[in-house]
């Protein structure tokens, strides 16, 4: 991502500010935009919206950035996106397509409809199975899950975005990786039996 | 103490480190990233044509505009779909499309002198596009009319690179005219217009140059400006304040 010399402004004392000009601040969104846009998308698809709402998500996200793009500290760029997206999402939820909470049932549904080991050689049909399995699990664990072993944050990152202790976010990921873990196992059972489903 | 390590590169199992794997399989409509690239730098960079001191209210204004520009142009996206996306934006551009060298030279214009290449914004023919309704059949290449002959396509997707480039250029312009030197603006306009061909920015360029005039004394070249873009472009966010550099608003 571009950087400029304005970017020291928000580790400058505000009585010795020089205002950055303008273009400055949409270059640096253009940039911010061009990195971070896959991730939010992502992040709104993982936290359950389907492709449509998450489209729109992003791009309310994006829209938020650019009106906030001064308050935003160099660095944090990802934490604003990440925060303004789970705002968006809990908005979209109420009003968009999405997937349920699993249940039981759809856990054993999923676990019944194992694909083959051939069939997710398509990426994009392993990505799908991976965002069910996601959906099985509890929210709070999923997004944790999520951005440390998808999106590759670091832990401290990760508890500094959701505004949480360390311990807790370590708790959560643990929780986490259990839960899906148990997941694949009950899946890989189910492929032994019959051999992955058509 | 150090973080654990990350599940892809230790997996429970096969199939375990094949899901994971695909978590980044998926991809954004491109289309659609691209439409929201520009519409949240345009809306980032309204702030170019509100400028200087004397023109807060007008730059509130334009400010505003250039939210709801960018706000319809994102709604066209949404109600087209990612395949017209590019064709959209495209639209949406041509909504606010600069004068041509033909339309200058309107009886309107033609009263003055021949417009000379600093009073035409934009020379470049500005074609008829065509925007399915949803349902209807569509295609992510819109069908262009326009004179017989003439291949008139959209304009390419901009890469950021040039979306910097543009803005990076208007900011020299903006920061000349603030300084006082209105000539030297719109020789960086000119240079603008033969840099970028299929500017994204071209509303914004046509905003600044029109003030270039205005503050260069050349208020006739000024309204010949203002008047081929407001004629193309009655509802464009920048109205007011093309109006208002004028000394058209009350």
């Amino acid at each position: 991502m571009a950087h400029s010399s304005s970017y020291t402004t928000a580790l400058t004392p505000p009585e010795e500010r020089v205002e950055p000009p303008v273009a400055d601040a949409a270059e640096r969104v253009s940039a911010v935009v061009e990195a971070h846009y896959d991730f939010v998308w992502r992040t709104l698809r993982f936290v359950g919206l389907d492709d449509a709402a998450a489209e729109d998500g992003a791009q309310q996200v994006m829209c938020i950035l650019a009106r906030r793009i001064d308050d935003v500290a160099p660095g944090a760029e990802r934490s604003f996106l990440f925060s303004t997206a789970m705002r968006v999402a809990a908005t979209l939820r109420r009003t968009a397509s999405r997937h349920p909470e699993s249940s039981d049932e759809d856990i054993e549904a999923l676990v019944a409809a194992t694909p083959s080991a051939e069939e997710l050689l398509d990426e994009r049909r392993a990505h799908e199975v991976l965002r069910r399995v996601l959906d099985a699990m509890p929210v709070e664990l999923r997004i944790v899950f999520v951005l440390y072993e998808i999106e590759e944050m670091t832990m401290r990152e990760i508890a500094e975005t959701l505004g949480i202790p360390a311990g807790t976010a370590a708790s959560r990921l643990r929780r986490g990786r259990e839960a899906f873990d148990s997941i694949v196992r009950r899946m890989q059972t189910a492929r032994g039996r019959h051999g992955g489903s058509p | 103490m150090s973080d654990p390590r990350r599940l892809t590169l230790e997996p429970s199992s096969e199939l375990a480190g094949t899901l994971l794997r695909a978590g980044r399989a998926r991809a954004p409509d491109e289309a659609r990233k691209r439409a929201v690239l520009l519409a949240t730098a345009t809306l980032a960079a309204s702030g170019i044509v509100a400028g200087t001191s004397g023109a807060a209210t007008a730059g509130g204004t334009v400010a505003k505009g250039a939210s709801a520009a960018m706000l319809h142009w994102i709604g066209l996206a949404g109600l087209l779909g990612a395949g017209a996306v590019t064709a959209a934006v495209a639209v949406g551009h041509r909504r606010d499309a600069v004068p041509t060298r033909t339309e200058l030279a309107t009886p309107a214009a033609q009263s003055a002198s021949v417009p000379s290449r600093r009073s035409v914004a934009q020379p470049r023919p500005r074609p008829s596009v065509q925007i399915e309704a949803p349902g209807a059949e569509t295609s992510s290449t819109p069908k262009p009319t326009g004179a017989p002959g003439a291949d008139l396509g959209p304009p390419p997707a901009q890469p950021a690179s040039s979306m910097r480039g543009e803005l990076s250029t208007l900011e020299q312009a903006r920061a000349m005219l603030s300084a006082g030197n209105p000539a030297r603006a719109l020789s960086i306009l000119d240079d603008y217009a033969a840099r970028f061909p299929h500017a994204s920015m071209a509303p914004e360029a046509t905003v600044l140059r029109i003030e270039a005039l205005v503050r260069a004394g050349d208020a006739p070249a000024a309204r010949r400006v203002a008047d081929v873009f407001l004629a193309a472009n009655p509802d464009s966010p920048y109205a007011d304040r093309i109006r208002s550099l004028l000394g058209d608003n009350p």
